[in-house]
């Protein structure tokens, strides 16, 4: 009796439950009828200056009816920088830059290798937040916090259908043409931000901004990849440290990621190897053939021949002040010393003082921290990252035999707006 | 001959014993039932059975400011001169939207342009983007859509005027005219993004089925009377006949 009961009560709230659902749809087709009407509204757009400012250069806004934000005021879902969930891969597979892969935003890198590899592709990173805080506020949207959720999503596809995806460049490349520049000018904004908060650079496998482009030869990405001289079965982990170092300089100034393996590639192409790996003379030979004007027409960014400088030639108080306070970076190549058994490149890539002593910031492409001979003049740079440490002029000065100097400042960055007129984009009658 | 279970020899035996437990019971399912129902047709009424005609609003209803605009004194009051038309000015009657509306306005005064489907009124002599009124069919029925719709579509007619439409939450809506053929608001925007101060009227009419909206903008310091006149002498045909 009391099971029969039960269900009778069971089956009647159901009922009653059914007509509360009836009345779901009703309520939805109501919102979707009346927004099918804002969507119609024609927009004549005649009123302010679509322009807003960002460190002094106007730039073009992209428009955003009201209608979208209410849509997405409330979202089924929101996910946070530092947080780890799947769609964030979604995304970043979306945005990221490569070629050989990718559907959308060709000619773009809004996300990068090393923001997209297996231990870190699910991570809001630092550089995600920004790159979204520079969607918002080309979007007017200024005040929002960055966070992966509808709006935020919905944004990205307006983005993802005018880039230079497969799909324009065969059926729509008059899309392509028209929204290049807005595309850019988001692009340049974003890599602005990140280069003048400090926070450009590789993100490391622990999702950490490593701020800096670091690259390691002995990363597991590459550092298999054949790098022979003569036939001696060398890799990119047994002698690729002028690559790995060559990489990490011109992928700061340019503000792109240049891994070891193109560096690799032109050394061999080029016919550079020679018996203890790269001569210093690849370092400008390769800035000249490729990589001075690499990213220009996107950035503005150039890179200068650096110069070369040898050991008595050296006045460390003054290189010091160069890439300290200048902004320079140097590639130094060490003898048998405090860093290596034989020879060395690494890169100089910061001078601070710390406890009363000047240390210049290493970036040692061979990460093995147990083959430095002597922690004397050396310092841990507490950051996580063992290819980093710092080290004393006079230890650098001991072991050097040449220095590359390249007489620029790595925070240059040529702001500049491309767009002609805002934009309006083809889901709004653009 | 049917095999008699004992469940159902049991259910038999209670149920002749507690039948009158069960009526009970049931009569009280039933009232959860009918509680429900009348709870979800009080909640969504008004998406089922949107309302047909609405009477027209008084100076208070008149008064009624958008979700997103605050409550201003200055927006709230309805002035005769903002519902009345004024005196029938001299011009040229024109019939627009494929006959459904007419256009009364000064031809050496203003321009008329048609261009996707949007029919538009500027200035002749300055030849400038604003002040303008603009009329265009929209996708829907007066008769179906609630106040608060039609004050948000009258905002977003008012937004699509602006580059920057997320800046306009500041504009104070006001309400002048609500029933069945007519919803007509004004709303008074700041200054925002280089822009002036402006007006924006908004007229949503019904014509036979169809729902077209006008709407006159007027940045403040270069009001046009003459837009203005028309922007208050459009009519639907019906009206006219």
């Amino acid at each position: 009796m009391d099971h029969s009961i039960v269900r009778r009560v069971l089956v009647l709230l159901l009922c009653a439950a059914s007509l509360l659902g009836f009345s779901l749809p009703a309520k939805a087709e109501t919102d979707s009828y009346v927004e099918s009407i804002l969507e119609s509204i024609a927009l004549p757009k005649v009123m302010g200056t679509g322009t807003f400012e960002f460190e002094g250069v106007t730039f073009r806004s992209l428009y955003l009816p009201e209608y979208v934000i209410e849509r997405y005021a409330a979202s089924s879902y929101a996910i946070y920088p530092g947080q780890t969930d799947p769609m964030v891969g979604e995304i970043k597979r979306i945005l990221n830059s490569d070629k050989s892969s990718d559907l959308y935003f060709l000619e773009n890198e809004l996300v990068t290798y090393t923001q997209i590899r297996p231990e870190v592709i699910d991570y809001f990173d630092d550089h995600l937040a920004t790159l979204f805080e520079t969607f918002y506020l080309f979007f007017g949207l200024e005040d929002k916090a960055p966070c992966l959720d509808e709006l935020t999503r919905y944004l990205i596809d307006l983005l993802k259908d005018v880039s230079k995806s497969r799909d324009n460049l065969a059926n729509h490349p008059e899309t392509i043409a028209e929204y290049r520049d807005m595309l850019h000018d988001i692009e340049a904004v974003y890599k602005y931000k990140l280069t003048k908060s400090g926070t450009q650079g590789t993100i490391a496998r622990s999702g950490a901004t490593d701020n800096m482009y670091y690259f390691a030869q002995t990363d597991p990405d590459w550092e298999a990849i054949p790098f022979e001289y003569e036939h001696n079965g060398d890799t990119i982990k047994d002698r690729g440290c002028g690559c790995a170092c060559a990489s990490m300089v011109i992928s700061t100034y340019h503000k792109v990621e240049i891994t070891p393996r193109w560096m690799c590639t032109f050394a061999i192409q080029d016919n550079w190897p020679v018996s203890y790996g790269l001569p210093d003379e690849y370092f400008p030979g390769i800035v000249d053939k490729y990589y001075s004007s690499l990213e220009t027409e996107r950035y503005g960014t150039v890179v200068h021949t650096p110069k070369l400088l040898y050991k008595s030639d050296l006045d460390m108080a003054t290189l010091a002040d160069q890439i300290g306070t200048q902004g320079y970076m140097a590639i130094i190549h060490v003898v048998r010393g405090a860093f290596t058994s034989q020879e060395h490149y690494m890169v100089l890539a910061d001078y601070q003082v710390i406890d009363g002593t000047g240390y210049f910031l290493v970036a040692d492409p061979y990460i093995m921290p147990s083959r430095y001979s002597s922690l004397d003049q050396l310092r841990s740079t507490g950051t996580g990252n063992d290819g980093l440490i710092y080290a004393t002029a006079d230890v650098l000065l001991r072991d050097c035999k040449a220095l590359l100097l390249f007489e620029q400042d790595r925070n240059d960055f040529p702001l500049f707006c491309r767009a002609a007129a805002p934009q309006t984009f083809p889901a709004f009658g653009g | 001959m049917e095999r008699i279970t004992p469940q159902y020899k049991r259910g038999k035996y209670i149920n002749r014993k507690n039948r009158k437990k069960r009526i009970t019971i049931l009569c009280l399912c039933v009232a959860i039932v009918l509680t429900a129902a009348a709870l979800a047709l009080v909640l969504f009424w008004g998406d089922l059975f949107p309302a047909k005609e609405e009477a027209a609003p008084s100076e208070a209803n008149g008064a009624a400011q958008s979700s997103a605009a605050p409550t201003d004194a200055n927006g709230v009051a309805q002035t005769d001169a903002a519902t009345e038309p004024p005196e029938q000015i001299s011009g040229t009657q024109t019939a627009i939207a494929d006959g459904r509306l007419l256009l009364t306005y000064d031809p050496d005064a203003l321009a008329l342009t048609n261009s996707a489907g949007v029919t538009t009124l500027l200035d002749r002599a300055s030849g400038a983007e604003t002040p303008r009124m603009d009329i265009q069919m929209l996708p829907g029925k007066l008769g179906m859509l609630r106040d608060s719709e039609k004050e948000r579509i009258a905002i977003a007619l008012m937004q699509a005027y602006y580059y920057h439409p997320q800046h306009t939450a500041d504009a104070v809506l006001s309400v002048v005219r609500n029933d069945k053929n007519e919803f007509s608001a004004t709303m008074q925007v700041p200054a925002i993004d280089g822009a002036p101060t402006a007006v924006c009227s908004v007229r949503l009419l019904a014509a036979g089925d169809e729902l077209w909206a006008a709407v006159l903008l007027q940045p403040e310091g270069a009001e046009n009377p003459a837009l203005a006149n028309a922007f208050l002498w459009l009519a639907t045909t019906e009206e006219n006949s």
